[in-house]
């Protein structure tokens, strides 16, 4: 660019060669082991040669799991999961940044407290309410014998979400990570619009339907492939919600690739063969829309 | 439809035939791999060997998840008739309130021809089996032979003391690793106490009562562990982190180690592994000289009935369990995992065969044979409350110890007070529980 | 000041709605549920759980193991966020340059984010075999130099090498777009005053930066602590001798593995009140420093 531009240059691609590189390097290891066979494993435990059994792993992956609907589910889950992130994060944060309302930031504050505990640790009891969503219904109408009192029997609606599309995917959208990165880019949007678009005649709904949706398309459409791939690799949450095996997700399907016994020798090739062959739809999608995320990531309208 | 082979399943077929209709039910089970074929080919061996009732299994990816999920949709009232779980939950099990007795359940059925390793573990302290055994494996010792014969040990060692003598034999011969343990204390504690008919903790390892407190920390367990430090500073033991494949088993299947106690269910890779390479041979767990020997305890999983299901369900999972309790579909089951068969009709029925001898077969009478070596009070089985925390605290302790940060006896004494506090908070939240 | 200009007093809750019922349901709710068992000694499959007051809570904070689980969580949200946005900070900054491999490094530095961090763990647990690895070589000529299964050191080491590498792909991006956005003309202005890149990255870049690298810091804290739990699974199970057992896992061992409800609970109550801390400084201290203006 300007003064000795060549040498940050050189610098700059070094940097980007030992960063691609590393970033290699692990997926390298992952399909030289999908080369191999359990045999060829079992005696030299992890090589760098080359095997020659990729197509009997994936052979074999593809009779002992049942991917093309697993692969499906996942599709259905992810987008799910993504597009309900999207929505619920959009309308929050316009809530969050455009409206002077007092209870405005406690709104955003708890939306935010939820990004740090992983639902790992909240299984069981997110199980309990998944598999009875009226359960605070319930718990409201019987406080104090109340409806028992009006009605005669206490309250008992149920309504099961659980081995569903909707009870798989709700759950994993209790986080708040889409609501932060757009008030973020909210924040950055020219102060005067709303003021701008009210003096047009429009009101709050207008303003976000017509002016804020259309200028926030790119960080949306980049936050659902983000949300998408994040929610394709889940693994706790879709393995405990799906009780059925017709409702399992892709990544969920592969652990029946993983070792008989506890004592047993994990198949690292054929688990590495499900890898690959469960990961190829994510990595096409970044592949074909890397540009797209980027620009869409900006968190500023240029 | 097939027509039914066994007395034990017309019996059952013909309680079911006497109600209106028979039921669909779900049993949960927790394998993956090669177990979670046979398991899902026993059910459909199973439904179409009947139409009165159907079965659905469903996997659920790990043992550890079942029973998360288990619990869970227990207090949802989503929970399945039938559910598998690991031997280290049995306890939790017992005081849920949450299942049923099969003996009481099932009385008329002959469960005393399961042989005693296998039962004790799973049975109330008065006697009645609490679930079914099914995926059962335990403890072997394993050699690779052709190493042990090149440097000059033609006997399979039986005694810690040859175990050593073989040990050295290896390493003059240049061998660097003559045996490995990752010093699990299934492997180490608990299968080492019970073969040599010693407590791991008072009230026969809690069978009496859940007061009762750990008491490994002296005597021949905390001997042997210190031998175990010992013999790795010389180099004739080594641990997972020592070897290069960073697993014991891995290690023994390489060639990299000669001699390894491992589970029954490591024999299938390990003959794959050895292939025309190396001979293996296959034995009972080293004994220290001069003591008795007694039963190793039964590993793996064991069938549950759960409370709150309808007479048909039951009935239905009345009539899977009688299906897998047939000594031919243990026979096949084992000779689909290498799991061990644990009635004694099963065992019968494997020599009848005149299999007994082929590889799919070749850990069944060795392993049905060290768990069936005379019992003791204290060699039935482990009954001690939050004991997978425990399992993690030993393992924590005396990994600090072999990285030379405490001596053995200091870790066991901390491993014993630490388990000591959670046994006495177990004790109290089950306060009102009653211990059969 | 800022954008808030609608002084609608209903109309920002509705708007909110759909995001706080689905927090409820599905965070709040089973949090309340958990917490309720801190305060009880629960069974796993319910049935006689008892009231037992702060209890959990005085055996929880008397046990050294808690406070060192709690100490090693702290230290490595703060290490493992700072060390994954520095590497790709640099990244960032060397993608921002027109170089001819900056489109592709561009697009291979995402691909992470399509492995689960399970096999993040199982990989580089392989790639630092102190036998196999590719440290080898170095322990074939002083032996012992490396052993990560020993060396609780190593062991950590290698656990921040490999949560950098599954966090590289969106810290990337995300400062990555944020250079691209940095206007040109800033740059070539500053160099005719004279600026050097140094002073152009501090005076230009690193301010401007600021929504960006605030985004980063506040996610990658969160995905280093919810990151953890994989990780330790796959590589260390807390070893060696429980050095690298940390609070997310040790909660899920607890509570999932050996079925101490009440006390996985407890632990999970005291983490919220940490992680609740982290968050207000988080906005307290570094929300003020960005800078939002263009």
């Amino acid at each position: 660019m300007i003064e000795n531009a060549r040498s940050i240059d050189r610098t700059a691609t070094v940097l980007l060669l030992l960063g691609s590189v590393f970033v290699l390097l692990p997926l390298a290891f992952v399909a030289i082991t999908a080369t191999q066979s359990y045999g060829d494993f079992l005696r030299n435990n992890f090589s760098l040669l080359p095997g020659t059994h990729f197509w009997d792993n994936v052979a074999a992956v593809w009779s002992l799991t049942d991917l093309p609907r697993q692969i499906m589910n996942s599709v259905i889950v992810a987008a799910l999961v993504s597009g309900g992130k999207c929505f619920l994060a959009f309308t929050t944060a316009y809530a969050v940044v455009f409206f002077r309302t007092r209870y405005v930031p406690l709104v955003y504050a708890a939306v935010v407290a939820s990004i740090m505990l992983p639902i790992e640790l909240r299984v069981i009891t997110v199980y309990q309410v998944a598999s009875n969503l009226a359960l605070p219904v319930n718990a409201a109408a019987n406080t104090g014998g109340l409806w028992a009192v009006l009605f005669g029997a206490p309250l008992d609606l149920q309504l099961n979400a659980l081995d569903s599309y909707a009870g798989i995917a709700l759950p994993l959208m209790a986080q708040g990570a889409g609501t932060l990165i757009l008030v973020q880019f909210f924040k950055t949007l020219p102060r005067d619009l709303a003021r701008a678009a009210t003096m047009d005649g429009a009101g709050p709904l207008r303003f976000m339907a017509d002016v804020l949706l259309p200028l926030s398309k790119g960080p949306l459409l980049s936050l659902f492939i983000y949300f998408f791939i994040g929610g394709w690799v889940d693994y706790m949450w879709p393995l405990v919600a799906a009780s059925s095996p017709e409702m399992q997700t892709a990544v969920v399907g592969l652990a029946r690739l993983g070792p008989g016994m506890e004592e047993d020798i994990p198949n690292y090739p054929l688990e590495m063969t499900g890898a690959i062959m469960v990961t190829v739809i994510p990595l096409v999608l970044i592949a074909l829309t890397q540009r797209r995320i980027v620009r869409g990531l900006a968190l500023s309208e240029k | 439809m097939r027509f039914p082979k066994t007395a034990a399943l017309s019996a059952a077929l013909m309680t079911a035939a006497g109600l209106a209709h028979g039921a669909e039910i779900e049993f949960w089970y927790g394998n993956t791999g090669n177990v979670e074929t046979a398991i899902l080919d026993a059910c459909t061996a199973f439904n179409a060997a009947q139409s009165e009732h159907e079965v659905s299994c469903v996997g659920q990816g790990g043992y550890e998840v079942g029973m998360q999920k288990a619990i869970a949709a227990y207090r949802s009232g989503q929970h399945p008739v039938l559910i598998q779980f690991f031997d280290a939950g049995t306890l939790d099990l017992m005081l849920s309130d949450a299942v049923v007795p099969v003996e009481e359940l099932i009385p008329d059925v002959d469960w005393d021809s399961y042989i005693a390793g296998a039962r004790a573990y799973y049975e109330t302290s008065d006697g009645r089996l609490f679930s079914q055994p099914y995926n059962s494996s335990t403890l072997l010792f394993y050699t690779n032979k052709t190493q042990l014969e090149e440097a000059g040990i033609t006997e399979t060692p039986e005694t810690w003391e040859e175990v050593i003598a073989a040990a050295r034999k290896l390493e003059e011969a240049g061998h660097e690793c003559p045996f490995v343990t990752d010093a699990h204390p299934w492997r180490v504690l608990e299968q080492f106490a019970a073969r040599h008919g010693l407590p791991i903790a008072s009230k026969h390892n809690g069978y009496d009562g859940l007061d009762a407190e750990y008491i490994f920390n002296q005597g021949l367990i905390a001997e042997h562990l210190t031998n175990l430090a010992s013999w790795r500073e010389d180099g004739l033991v080594k641990l997972n982190p020592d070897t290069k494949a960073g697993d014991y088993a891995a290690a023994f299947n390489s060639g990299e180690c000669a001699m390894m106690e491992g589970s029954s269910g490591s024999y299938a890779a390990a003959k794959k592994a050895f292939g025309d390479k190396y001979g293996i041979t296959v034995t009972m767990t080293p004994m220290y000289e001069g003591h008795e020997r007694h039963n190793t305890l039964v590993g793996g999983a064991s069938i549950w009935v759960m409370k709150g299901h309808e007479e048909a369900e039951i009935e239905a999972a009345k009539a899977f369990l009688d299906f897998l309790r047939q000594p031919e579909q243990q026979l096949a089951f084992t000779a689909a995992t290498g799991y061990v068969p644990v009635t004694l009709d099963a065992l019968e029925a494997l020599k009848a065969s005149g299999k007994a001898d082929a590889p799919e077969f070749a850990t069944a009478s060795v392993g049905i044979d060290t768990m069936n070596q005379p019992a003791t009070e204290d060699s039935r089985g482990i009954r001690l409350g939050f004991y997978v925390q425990f399992r993690d605290i030993f393992m924590e302790e005396t990994q600090k110890a072999f990285n030379g940060d405490q001596t053995m006896q200091e870790a066991l004494d901390r491993a014993k007070t630490r388990g000591d506090e959670l046994l006495r908070r177990f004790e109290q939240t089950y306060q009102s529980a009653k211990l059969n | 000041m800022s954008n808030a200009f609608f002084r609608n007093r209903w109309l920002p809750f509705w708007l909110a709605s759909p995001q706080l019922l689905v927090m409820f349901l599905f965070f709040y709710l089973p949090v309340f549920l958990a917490f309720f068992w801190a305060f009880h000694l629960e069974r796993p499959f319910g049935g006689g759980s008892q009231f037992v007051g702060w209890a959990n809570f005085q055996r929880v904070l008397a046990d050294q193991e808690f406070w060192a689980a709690l100490r090693r969580t702290v230290v490595y949200m703060l290490l493992a966020s700072g060390s994954s946005i520095l590497v790709a900070l640099i990244l960032a900054l060397a993608a921002d340059r027109a170089v001819r491999l900056s489109p592709l490094a561009r697009n291979l530095l995402i691909w992470p984010k399509a492995v689960a961090i399970a096999s993040v763990g199982v990989i580089f647990l392989f790639i630092f075999n102190p036998f196999l690895g590719v440290l080898a070589p170095l322990n074939e000529v002083f032996p012992g130099i490396w052993n990560p299964r020993i060396n609780p050191l190593h062991t950590w080491i290698m656990i921040y090498i490999a949560n950098i590498w599954s966090a590289i792909p969106f810290t990337f991006i995300i400062l990555l777009t944020g250079l691209q956005a940095i206007p040109e003309t800033l740059h070539k202005a500053a160099a005719m005053d004279g600026a050097g890149p140094w002073r152009r990255l501090r005076d230009i870049q690193l301010p401007l930066l600021t929504p960006q690298l605030f985004v980063a810091v506040v996610l990658e804290v969160a995905d280093s602590l919810s990151g953890s739990f994989g990780l330790i699974d796959t590589m260390t199970q807390g070893g060696p001798g429980g050095a690298t057992n940390m609070l997310v896992y040790k909660i899920y061992v607890d509570g999932f593995k050996a079925y101490d409800l009440s006390g996985a609970a407890t632990q999970t109550a005291m983490l919220m009140v940490v992680v609740a801390g982290i968050t207000a400084l988080q906005y307290l201290f570094l929300e003020k420093r960005v800078k939002y203006e263009r």
